[in-house]
């Protein structure tokens, strides 16, 4: 827990601008609310990202997210509710051109005019709000610029779309699951960088639906689900939400109560699979060791360890 | 300033250059018959005995022997008003409607501009494209008149140029506006395309009707190329109202385009 507080901290010792940007609150999101017809995108959406935090916007697929991203930067109109982004009321149009200056943006999916190349997409962004960081960009991230993006891997798209986010040097960049597609060696990568960016004072939005990328990177969490906020919450109390998921099976009768000690919640009994005669649930988020003490008093027939996902989270937590 | 609309242009460089040559070839093709189309006996009773609507429809009380009367026939009604006009439209109507299903346009609106003028930046990406179609057209029906020996008023055709190079924008407004009220890039192409052509269409049937007050609304009947090419007498009035039609097309595109939903 101490060490995600030091991270939030690194900012504030580089310089007075930081100091005073980690004050401001980068984005108000209050009681956004947009249907399609009957169906529900948003309800009442409200949160808060303060000045130089990554913020993880956490949901399982079609829980909202880009929905929420789309009404933030002004591709959808809400049917209620307010946005501002960096202190700009981001629902009037001419406040939105002066924040687009200063904000980034990675779409869901890259998309641009396929017959261009790579270097023609970013001089055009370039002469619209400026490039002084595309050469250092383009060498970390090295997208093929020579070539049509039409023939782009995912992977690919995905080092444009960040060169272009950034090249302008924004305050704000807003991401939507912006390591889809690509490999482990790249996201390391890219959590690397956004890290980087953080500590520079950039503050960071951005969308996922995978929980340990999230816990990797954020200061803090937004969670969202059917379209609505299921909680907001500092990374640390997400960590200790989440852990290890355990699940036992054993030859003889086993009590979920053997299990009751620090570290080690949720625990339950569910049926067996393997032909033994209990099998117990848990998510063990520290004190392994006696928790295999305690397993170690029975006879094992099955044992299954995985890290938690998003869905044990609303199963446990927000349900 | 207008970085939208010359990035937008430069883009469709090659294709405009391609169309307008093209053009241009179909041009040449077409006029180079005229000296065996002449000598056809009774052509120009054929011409004379068909149906009023159907005449209207290729150009009215024009002689089909006289290089002009064949001009305006072949080239101005049949090709610049209708096809080209409709090709126009076609294109521009994928301006907005072909990104927005792309989703380019989301990357296109994070650049620091309002909605309404990106669809103003599209729209004036379109005029190079209108201006290299009408040049080269002018330049290949200069030609091709010269070559089979016959002679025509170029002070005329320039006129005529000039105001079908603005019926031609005004394709390219009425395009867009499709491009912002119709959802699929094709189905707003189609709907750009066969708009043009059915305006076109109705406004020959109608004309010297007593329907002729449905065609109001349709930019075919502002431009008049017969009066133009023959005459030389450009009717001030009905330009302007092509002018007043492109503007009111890209207002309301704009204004379309600023209320609505993207993704």
């Amino acid at each position: 827990m101490s060490e995600t507080g030091t991270k939030g901290e690194a900012g504030e010792t580089d310089d007075i601008y930081d100091t005073e940007r980690e004050k401001d609150t980068d984005i108000v999101v209050s009681d956004l609310t947009k249907y399609y017809g009957d169906v529900k995108g948003n309800e009442d959406v409200s949160f808060e990202v303060y000045g130089g935090e990554i913020f993880g916007f956490l949901g399982p697929n079609g829980a909202g997210k880009s929905t929420t991203i789309r009404l933030m930067l002004g591709f959808l109109k809400p049917d209620s509710g307010d946005v501002s982004l960096l202190g700009h009321d981001a629902l009037n149009e001419d406040e939105l051109v002066e924040i687009k200056r200063n904000v980034g943006y990675v779409p869901g999916e890259f998309s641009f005019h396929e017959g261009l190349t790579g270097d023609a997409v970013l001089d055009y962004f370039e002469t619209m709000r400026g490039g002084e960081r595309r050469e250092e960009l383009t060498s970390t991230f090295s997208p093929p610029l020579g070539r049509e993006i039409g023939e782009y891997s995912t992977g690919n798209k995905q080092k444009l779309a960040l060169v272009q986010a950034f090249m302008h040097d924004p305050d704000l960049v807003v991401m939507d699951e912006p390591t889809r597609g690509l490999d482990p060696l790249m996201q390391r990568k890219v959590y690397d960088f956004l890290l980087d960016e953080r500590d520079n004072g950039t503050t960071v939005f951005f969308s996922s639906h995978i929980l340990s990328e999230v816990e990797k990177i954020a200061d803090r969490v937004g969670v969202i689900r059917d379209g609505e906020i299921a909680g907001v919450e500092d990374i640390d109390e997400v960590i200790s939400m989440s852990g290890k998921v355990l699940e036992i099976e054993t030859a003889e009768k086993v009590e979920t109560s053997e299990f009751e000690m620090e570290g080690v919640e949720k625990v339950e009994t569910v049926e067996p699979v393997e032909g033994g005669a209990g099998r117990v649930s848990m998510v063990a988020t520290g004190n392994y060791d006696a928790l295999l003490k305690s397993i170690a008093e029975h006879t094992v027939i099955d044992l299954s360890v995985r890290e938690t996902t998003l869905e044990d989270l609303f199963m446990h937590y927000y349900a | 300033m207008l970085e939208t609309a010359r990035f937008e242009a430069r883009r469709r460089a090659k294709r405009a250059v391609a169309v307008g040559v093209a053009m241009s070839g179909l041009i040449a093709l077409v006029v180079v018959m005229f000296p065996s189309i002449q000598e056809t006996e009774g052509l120009e009773s054929y011409v004379e005995n068909l149906p009023d609507a159907f005449s209207a429809a290729i150009g009215g009380d024009v002689a089909f022997t006289t290089i002009e009367g064949f001009l305006i026939i072949e080239v101005y009604r049949m090709t610049w008003m209708l096809i080209v006009g409709a090709y126009f439209a076609y294109v521009s109507a994928g301006f907005v409607a072909g990104e927005v299903e792309r989703g380019s346009i989301e990357l296109t609106l994070m650049n620091p501009v309002r909605r309404r003028r990106v669809v103003v930046e599209k729209f004036l990406s379109g005029v190079p494209d209108t201006v290299v179609v009408t040049l080269l057209t002018f330049l290949a029906v200069i030609a091709t008149v010269t070559w089979i020996d016959e002679s025509i008023n170029v002070g005329n055709l320039v006129l005529l140029h000039v105001v079908g190079g603005i019926y031609l924008l005004s394709c390219v407004a009425f395009g867009l506006l499709v491009s912002t009220v119709i959802d699929g890039e094709q189905r707003a192409q189609i709907t750009g395309f066969g708009g043009i052509a059915l305006m076109y269409i109705l406004e020959a049937v109608t004309r010297d009707t007593d329907y002729e007050w449905m065609s109001l609304p349709m930019i075919p009947r502002y431009f008049d190329p017969n009066s133009i090419l023959i005459d030389g007498e450009v009717n001030g009035t009905d330009t302007l109202v092509l002018f007043a039609f492109t503007v009111a097309f890209v207002w309301l595109a704009a204004v379309v385009f600023e209320g609505s939903d993207i993704g």
